[in-house]
């Protein structure tokens, strides 16, 4: 979710901002920039008292607080590790960082244990090629000499192309999900677009509704007292 | 090996675990908290100033809104990084709110209610003086939700939450590799209850008034830290809480 105050360069909107926000944006700035400049204890101290300083309202947006609550099903864990660079941005930016912290950090593992593998592979392709190298060395038959040399030969090939074939695979593979996850990133953002527009239309007819409501009400009223009027004229 | 969060907590009221899930804090978590919860801490703050007392939670007026917004985006600015965290009790199907007359309503499923709150500054010079210049973490803001609140809301289970939320100032230093070095400050408002709850009921160390602090100002005799050694005691204390 993003603030009232959006905190992007701009880049991601049509037409310039207006000059209420320029002075929301700027005050923001500003009073930001003195915080920082500011000891913590300090800062709590001004946020604590009684004054306060003035700072801009930076509410996410108008729900009611019980649309703010999640299922207890869907939270997910944070993890006490570091953010990366582009969640924390993130985390500034207000977004829910936690279902991705731990994909990221599922998908740094899966990478640390593919390297692992990586790295005893490549020594047991060596120590076999010293191996055959050796025995090349040591044996003096001709033939043995042949065998080995066959040997030798089919290990590096199939060395050469297990290679080959694992750097198609590391390229390939993360470009098939990278697809993928762009594709539903692309689907989510158009569905929140799409639920955005939907809650504002929900919005709108709710407020005719109350609107509509309340003229019936008035006219109800109206009618009511009418009636009352005809009665105590009728009575009298 | 990276120690986890806490997952449980101890409800010695009730004697049993209460699970509990300690999560990256959003707005909306704050936008909750400053709707719903921080208008029960300031009414609990003005019936004290009515008796003729000061407010004596240090968080009367706070703001968790602008908190988790700005104070991140002010650190940012001078290269600091912010962590801000949010403990999620669970609250049942069936609840009321506290403000509306009639029978509890039924839910479709159980809901995570913002139950206390942290800001931390990841990285902050260390509080003591040492030959190299060392890192800590700095615990700034910091918040459990008053228990009546959480059982208006219908959370019926509402185990303390301050050694917990402690608890995760102290990880995070481990898991970022400060070994567990961090320190804060009582804030006054706090009063004597505030210095006591972290001297004795936590077991924190306290600088002495005067003390020079990492950014050239003195102290006023309110902070307090814990060093590696401690931070080590008081997270193997919890050990059963880490998991499920």
């Amino acid at each position: 979710m993003k603030y009232a105050v959006s905190l992007d360069d701009g880049s991601e909107r049509e037409g310039h901002r207006t000059p209420a926000e320029e002075v929301t944006l700027e005050m923001l700035s500003r009073r930001v920039w003195a915080l920082a400049q500011m000891d913590p204890t300090t800062v709590a101290d001004i946020l604590g008292g009684d004054e306060g300083i003035p700072l801009p309202d930076v509410s996410p947006s108008n729900l009611a607080p019980e649309k703010l609550l999640r299922p207890w099903d869907s939270v997910v864990r944070a993890s006490p590790e570091a953010l990366t660079d582009r969640q924390y941005k993130k985390f500034l930016q207000g977004e829910d960082i936690s279902s991705e912290a731990i994909i990221e950090s599922d998908m740094a593992r899966t990478y640390a244990a593919a390297k692992n593998l990586e790295i005893s592979s490549g020594i047991i392709s060596v120590l076999v090629l010293l191996g055959l190298l050796v025995a090349f060395s040591i044996v003096k038959s001709p033939a043995s000499k042949e065998a080995a040399l066959i040997g030798g030969a089919l290990v590096l090939a199939f060395t050469v192309v297990w290679r080959l074939f694992q750097s198609a695979m590391r390229y390939v593979v993360p470009r098939r999900s990278l697809e993928t996850v762009i594709t539903e990133l692309t689907v989510l953002k158009a569905r929140a677009k799409e639920d955005a527009v939907i809650q504002r239309a929900q919005a709108e007819q709710l407020k005719s509704l109350e609107v509509e409501v309340t003229r019936v009400r008035a006219e109800a009223a109206e009618a009511r007292a009418e009636a009352a009027h005809l009665r105590a004229r009728r009575t009298s | 090996m990276l120690l986890k969060y806490a997952k449980r907590v101890w409800d010695s009221s009730s004697s049993t675990w209460v699970e509990i899930a300690i999560v990256h804090m959003t707005p909306e978590h704050a936008q909750y908290w400053d709707a719903v919860i921080q208008p029960a801490i300031r009414t609990i703050g003005n019936q004290e100033r009515r008796e003729g007392k000061k407010p004596s939670r240090a968080d009367h007026n706070w703001h968790w809104t602008r908190i988790r917004v700005l104070l991140p985006l002010a650190q940012s600015l001078i290269k600091r990084r912010c962590r801000a965290l949010t403990i999620l009790l669970r609250r049942d199907r069936i609840w009321q709110e506290p403000w509306e007359a009639g029978p509890p309503k039924p839910e479709d499923e159980p809901k995570a209610i913002p139950a206390a709150m942290v800001l931390l500054i990841e990285s902050y010079p260390w509080l003591l003086p040492t030959a190299r210049k060392r890192q800590s973490t700095f615990t700034w803001f910091m918040a459990a939700a008053p228990k009546k609140v959480l059982q208006g809301l219908g959370v019926f289970a509402t185990p303390s939450l301050g050694s917990i939320l402690l608890d995760t100032a102290l990880i995070t230093s481990m898991a970022l590799g400060y070994r567990g070095r961090m320190w804060l400050h009582a804030n006054r408002r706090g009063g004597q209850r505030l210095f006591d709850y972290y001297s004795k009921k936590c077991n924190l160390l306290n600088v002495s008034d005067g003390f020079p602090l990492p950014s050239g100002s003195l102290s006023d005799g309110r902070h307090f830290y814990a060093t590696s050694k401690i931070a080590k005691q008081l997270v193997n204390g919890l050990k059963q809480n880490r998991t499920l």
